[in-house]
């Protein structure tokens, strides 16, 4: 056991023996590892935040759909809805997209009923929009930055109605750490963005809450209800379940699992580079130093363990230093680069926290890649040498 | 001089280790106050976002299923992805494969899907 110890101490020697070559390892490992580990780590935080959005949403979400595509549902079809039995609420919400701006900033414009607003809120620099004459607005982080927007800020009319033109006020701005989501919102009141799409008794959606249990009987008898609902020529409903939501927050599918993909071919792309640094571009005093020992009397597995503990601890430490600078990246650099790749739409500096995760299996994972690029690297050529004899090997 | 390296490279080693450590167990602490935020945002919009598009410029199902039947930049199978939308990058879309069984079968006559 002792001499076992000893041979591994002599890893720990082969290291520092050879700076270059360590370092070009530990380096090359980086290179890999850092995105790879920031990119699951953005992964999961996003999959973290699509969580809460599931768990505070509602149980069934209807759409109006016609000729094939969406289309807004009427606000009679509320009453229909709500004496369905199971259902415990419904609320029409409007979810449309603007432009705002000179340069035609987007932003996707949100509207419920007042009220359903809850009296206290933490999640708002500012207040919750007020019904009234002028339309009051609640904006998100990016939209606020970009249109230089503040609270109490009256914004000149960006929209035109059958009752002409409106200046509207800005309540509050999202507080940046809530969601990435809140980013480009702007939330109003129900009636205020129905005055802005000009489109009374429609919605685009509505939100339903049911009793436990009865969301399957809900929808199929919301189903029923689709032909001719609207007035206005056949109204097909779709209905998109949390239970739908759940299954595809656990295939990963909103995640942008592609891009690890494209991590992987990556990470492999630059393993190589680990290969021929340690095992073609040192293999000239890999050699060298394996024909000493074995002259000076070594074993084969002697060697091979020294080679094992040296990989180990090269692998080991760039897999450590990696989640360290992944960590630096996601939290004091807030994801600088790789934010504007992983969500679209966002500028490479985002200014809102950018929601990550770092957590065990992926950086066990990221050993586990280090480690095998590494071994591949060291052991076929250590054994390759160690196998011949001494005079052999240092020629 | 390596002698003494030899005596300082695990202690680093360690070190190294124990931050990395610390990230990693700070992943599970939960961050009270930041999700009370984030829950009553999500309350306050009755779920709103589920992708990862923060935006309906391109693709409005990137940005939340909820809101579309599906993306409507779907060009069909191709090998290794599924569709070219450049907000999922080799994500497959919505299909009857990944949506719960009763659903697909119920809605399949109702809107069509991809």
């Amino acid at each position: 056991m002792r001499r076992l110890i000893e041979i591994s101490r002599t890893g720990v020697t082969a290291i520092l023996l050879h700076p270059l070559r360590s370092w070009t390892t530990v380096c090359a490992l980086l290179a890999i590892l850092v995105p790879f580990l920031v990119g699951l780590g953005l992964a999961k935080g996003l999959e973290r935040d699509a969580e809460i959005s599931l768990r505070s949403g509602g149980d069934l979400y209807v759409r109006g759909s016609q000729f094939g595509r969406s289309c807004p549902i009427p606000l009679t079809l509320v009453t229909k809805v709500r004496e369905v039995e199971g259902v415990v609420g419904v609320t029409p919400r409007i979810v449309g997209r603007l432009r705002l701006g000179r340069d035609s900033v987007e932003a996707i414009v949100v509207g419920i009923p007042a009220s359903e607003f809850p009296f206290e809120i933490s999640c708002i620099n500012g207040r919750l929009p007020q019904p009234g004459k002028i339309s009051e607005f609640v904006v998100g982080t990016e939209l606020a930055r970009r249109l230089k927007l503040h609270s109490g800020a009256l914004i000149p009319p960006f929209y035109r109605n059958s009752q002409g033109e409106h200046v509207s006020r800005i309540s509050g701005i999202f507080v940046s750490d809530v969601s990435l989501w809140q980013a480009s919102l702007m939330f109003g009141t129900f009636a205020s963005v129905e005055k802005i799409f000009g489109l009374d008794g429609l919605a685009t959606d509505l939100v339903i809450r049911c009793r436990r249990g009865y969301e399957e009987n809900v929808s199929r008898q919301i189903r029923k209800l689709s032909a001719g609902a609207a007035g206005r020529g056949t109204l097909r409903l779709s209905i998109t379940s949390r239970k739908e939501l759940e299954v595809m927050l656990a295939s990963g599918q909103f995640q942008r699992e592609g891009l690890y993909n494209l991590h992987f071919v990556l990470a492999f792309v630059i393993g190589i580079l680990v290969i021929l640094a340690s095992s073609g571009a040192g293999q000239t005093e890999r050699r060298r130093e394996i024909g000493i020992l074995k002259a000076t009397g070594w074993q084969t597995d002697e060697i091979l363990l020294r080679s094992l503990v040296e990989s180990l601890l090269l692998s080991l430490g760039g897999a450590m230093v990696s989640i360290v600078l992944a960590f630096i990246w996601l939290r004091l650099l807030n994801g600088y680069g790789i934010a504007g790749i992983f969500f679209p739409g966002v500028s490479s500096a985002p200014s809102f926290p950018v929601p990550f995760r770092l957590t065990p299996v992926p950086a066990f994972l990221a050993f586990l890649i280090a480690f095998a690029i590494t071994m591949s690297g060291t052991v076929w050529s250590t054994w390759r040498t160690a196998i011949v004899s001494p005079d052999e090997a240092m020629r | 001089m390596i002698r003494n390296g030899a005596c300082a490279l695990p202690g680093c080693l360690l070190a190294i280790s124990l931050c990395a450590v610390t990230i990693l167990a700070g992943g599970f602490l939960p961050e009270t106050s930041r999700d009370h935020r984030r829950q009553e945002f999500q309350s306050l919009v009755l779920g709103l976002g589920f992708g990862a598009s923060v935006d309906l410029s391109e693709c409005v199902y990137s940005f939340d299923p909820r809101m579309a039947e599906g993306c409507s930049q779907m060009e069909g199978p191709i090998p290794g992805a599924f569709f070219l939308c450049s907000r999922h990058i080799a994500g497959p879309a919505r299909s009857s494969r990944s949506r719960s069984p009763d659903t697909a079968r119920e809605t399949s006559d109702h809107a069509p899907s991809h």
